[in-house]
């Protein structure tokens, strides 16, 4: 027997049930992800109008199109007839996108303008309503789409809160003042939870152990020299190492910041990487690698080819992430011991700007997201649309 | 160098080269490499043009040796313990070029 939701989360530890509970999978679907704004695309990957990309957001497979007057629509990629997608491939180009099942067919806005042989169903059929559902909310920062299946609830820009102004510093990183993307994506999948990588996205105490192998000398320096901090700021996790410079041009380990957006989005050095929950224990990782505008061109394709190193399917980083991953998973089935850790710098932290913030190899923004899980999980449900 | 003695010059350095990497023997397979050479593992498709589209591995010669470096440094911990692979070639093809280049394919 798992404790009840609200007792799930401690200030310096979490249960383990968090993350191996079917059934706080299923709650998270609900409570997380059919209620709050998750990362759906940037906008690079859909510049020309009928542009499209397939993704998830929670459980609900979303076709996410550039229209044709510049807004961007966001669509259940659900057949309205018996269920299955309408469109398979992850980028393209279309105004329309048809079953194969019984080619019902809709404009890539969701409407429905085509169903074979439609007199069978009667006079009662109403086309209007019969069009792809829409995702309820789309908005767009930076150049970054979220998409939220609640009607209501908070903008984009107040569940961003303070984590928009690290966006904002992020894309001014760019000469040309615009994020790019290189072509291609690298995906994988782990056997363990989705709050792993998001954990790990913001952890720099475990970069002198688990990646020692990996970590350059100059990294490692700005890690001995104790400079940076950990902010946990409005629901997200961030690192910060401004002190010791920008968001470098090379996207070198030398300044600039990581950043976790609750729930699935993660900015890490030249990458975009998107958190797709499959099941408690299993996990999909996509991750863009971002180009500068205006940046020399030996510059970008050196971020490409320290990404591909590093942080890639393959890389010196990654592949040691996705092991501890997998381990902790395994770890936690154990059920000897139900708590995991996370006090790090519980008596320490203290609020700066507003924010509560730690040492860099604290632990507060994890406190912080597992605050803004607590209460997502156990807030009042609201009616959806 | 006869067309059958090509094919088992070719068809047994492909052999050592996965026996190499089989047998954990990382520094005698990096000797197997130029110093102008290219690791290369395309991600998605296999026609990319891997200076716009990102791979799984784009290592220069110094970079496979830092993976060869990391690998003995007893702190790669998603290969401790070792991964037990067995390499495989299921077919090679190849031609001569003009003077001394022969060009492999082989599909593992």
């Amino acid at each position: 027997m798992r404790p009840a939701i609200d007792q799930l989360i401690r200030p310096g530890a979490v249960h383990r049930s968090v993350y191996t509970d079917p059934g706080i999978f299923d709650l998270e679907m609900s409570r997380i992800f059919d209620t709050t704004w998750v990362y759906l695309a940037h906008e690079a990957e859909i510049p020309e109008p009928g542009d499209y990309k397939t993704t998830q957001l929670g459980r609900h497979p979303v076709i996410v199109s550039r229209q044709p007057d510049g807004e961007i629509a966001a669509v259940i990629n659900r057949c309205r007839h018996r269920g299955p997608t309408v469109c398979e491939n992850e980028f393209g180009n279309s105004k329309y996108f048809r079953c194969p099942y019984h080619f019902w067919t809709y404009r890539s806005s969701g409407e429905l303008i085509g169903v074979p042989s439609r007199e069978a169903y009667g006079s009662s059929f109403n086309k209007e309503t019969m069009g792809l559902q829409r995702v309820a909310r789309v908005d767009c920062y930076q150049g970054f789409i979220f998409g939220s299946m609640s009607q209501s609830g908070p903008s984009l820009r107040e569940h961003l809160g303070g984590v928009a102004r690290f966006l904002d510093a992020y894309v001014d990183a760019a000469p040309g003042g615009k994020l790019a993307l290189f072509e291609g994506s690298q995906k994988c999948v782990y056997q363990g939870n989705w709050k792993l990588q998001m954990e790990n996205g913001v952890d720099p105490y475990h970069v002198g152990a688990l990646h020692i192998s990996a970590v350059t000398p100059k990294a490692m320096e700005i890690y001995q020299q104790g400079g940076g901090c950990v902010i946990a700021m409005d629901g997200h996790g961030v690192t910060d190492h401004t002190d010791y410079g920008p968001m470098p041009l090379d996207a070198s380990l030398s300044g600039g910041f990581n950043l976790v957006i609750f729930p699935n989005l993660i900015v890490l050095r030249s990458q975009i990487r998107t958190i797709r929950p499959i099941a408690a224990d299993r996990t999909e990782i996509h991750t863009r690698v971002v180009r500068l505008e205006g940046a020399p061109e030996d510059v970008n394709l050196r971020r490409m080819r320290d990404q591909e190193f590093e942080f890639g399917a393959a890389g010196t980083f990654f592949t040691d992430d996705l092991e501890i991953f997998e381990r902790t998973q395994y770890g936690l089935q154990s059920s000897a011991v139900e708590w995991l850790n996370f006090s790090r710098g519980l008596e320490t932290e203290q609020m700066k700007n507003g924010y509560l913030t730690g040492d860099i190899t604290d632990e507060t923004q994890h406190r912080g997201l597992y605050r803004n899980w607590l209460r997502m999980m156990t807030a009042e449900q609201e009616a959806r649309a | 160098m006869n067309p059958y003695e090509l094919r088992a010059d070719v068809e047994s350095f492909l052999y050592r080269e996965a026996r190499l990497l089989d047998t954990q023997r990382f520094e005698e397979w990096l000797d197997l490499f130029t110093d102008d050479a290219l690791y290369w593992a395309p991600a998605g498709r296999d026609d990319i043009d891997p200076t716009r589209h990102v791979s799984i591995i784009h290592d220069d010669k110094a970079a496979m040796g830092r993976r060869v470096k990391r690998l003995r440094s007893g702190f790669a911990f998603a290969q401790e313990p070792a991964s037990r692979v067995h390499g495989s070639s299921l077919t090679s093809r190849w031609r001569r070029h003009p003077a001394t280049e022969t060009i492999a394919k082989s599909t593992a």
